[in-house]
C-alpha cells in the first residue's frame, strides 16, 4: 500500500470545520506546534521547534508535547499520504533523550503495517545532526461516518466536508445512530 | 485450584463490563452473540470494554487481535489465554 505524495497544507483539508484548532497542525492556535507537514516517497517530514510554552524542566521540551509531535505525524501521515481520517488506539513512545526547546527537530512517520482495518505506523523525532531523540509506534483505526456524527459531534455540513476521509462501515460495525 | 481464570469468572466479567458501557442487560452478552450485534456497540466502545478487562484482569492484549473479534467467545478465548500467559 503505497502512500500518495502530498500537496497543499494539511490545515486547508480542516479548513470547514468551525474553530479549527488543531494543537498540532493548525496555524492559527497561537500555543500549538503549527506543524507544515509533506509526504514524499511514503515518508512524511515535518520541521518542528518547539517553543517555551512546551516545556517541562526548563529548556526541555514536555514529555507529552513530544509524544503528540510524534502522535500528529503518525496520524496525519494517514490522513494526507492514504486520506484516511483515524483515531488513535494505542501509541508507545521511548524517550531516548531530552529535547531541548528552541531547538530545531525532524518529525518522520512512515506506515509499518495494516491488518484487521488497523493501520500500523512509526514516527521518529531527529535532531540535526539526523540522530534520534525520540521513536513512538502507534495503531490507528478509521473513523467512520457514524463515530464522526457519536464522538467528534460534527455537523452534516462538516461532516460533508470530511465525507472523502471517513471510512465506510463495512457491514460488521456501526449500527444506525 | 488452577492459577488461571476460568472460563465462567472471565465470562461474568466481560457482562458485567460490557453491560455498563452499553447500557445492555447482562443477559444479552452470551457467548455466541456476534459482538457487532449488541445493541448500541462499536469499534470504540468494543475498545473501551477491552480496555477495562484488561485492567481488571491484568493483562494486556493486542490491537490486531481486539479488532479480529467476532463473538463473545472470542473474546472469552482471547483473555483465558493472555490471564494463562500472565501466570506463567
Amino acid at each position: 500500500m503505497a502512500a500518495a505524495n502530498s500537496s497543499g497544507r494539511v490545515s486547508d483539508r480542516w479548513q470547514h470545520l468551525s474553530d479549527y484548532q488543531c494543537f498540532g497542525c493548525a496555524p492559527d492556535n497561537p500555543a500549538g506546534l503549527r506543524l507544515e507537514m509533506a509526504v514524499r516517497d511514503g515518508v512524511l517530514t515535518a520541521p518542528v521547534t518547539f517553543a517555551d510554552h512546551h516545556q517541562s524542566y526548563p529548556g526541555v521540551v514536555h514529555g507529552g508535547v513530544v509524544t503528540t509531535s510524534l502522535d500528529e505525524a503518525m496520524g496525519n501521515l494517514l490522513v494526507i499520504g492514504f486520506g484516511i481520517a483515524t483515531f488513535t488506539m494505542t501509541l508507545r513512545v521511548r524517550f531516548l533523550e531530552p529535547l531541548r526547546t528552541g531547538t530545531g527537530y525532524e518529525l518522520r512517520a512512515r506506515l509499518t503495517g495494516q491488518r484487521e482495518r488497523l493501520y500500523r505506523v512509526e514516527s521518529e523525532l531527529l535532531d540535526a545532526a539526523g540522530g534520534s531523540t525520540a521513536l513512538a509506534d502507534a495503531t490507528y483505526a478509521p473513523i467512520t461516518p457514524v463515530q464522526a456524527r457519536r464522538y467528534l459531534g460534527l455537523t452534516e455540513v462538516e461532516l460533508g466536508g470530511l465525507a472523502g476521509y471517513l471510512r465506510q462501515p463495512d457491514g460488521r460495525e456501526d449500527p444506525p445512530a | 485450584m488452577t492459577a488461571e481464570r476460568g472460563t465462567d469468572e472471565i465470562l461474568q466479567a466481560i457482562r458485567e463490563i460490557a453491560s455498563l458501557e452499553l447500557g445492555i442487560p447482562e443477559e444479552d452478552i452470551q457467548p455466541d452473540v456476534d459482538l457487532a450485534t449488541l445493541r448500541n456497540v462499536d469499534s470504540v466502545k468494543i475498545l473501551r470494554v477491552v480496555a477495562r478487562l484488561e485492567r481488571r484482569l491484568g493483562v494486556q492484549i493486542a490491537d490486531d487481535d481486539i479488532f479480529a473479534l467476532q463473538k463473545v467467545s472470542d473474546l472469552v478465548a482471547l483473555l483465558e489465554s493472555a490471564t494463562a500467559v500472565t501466570q506463567q
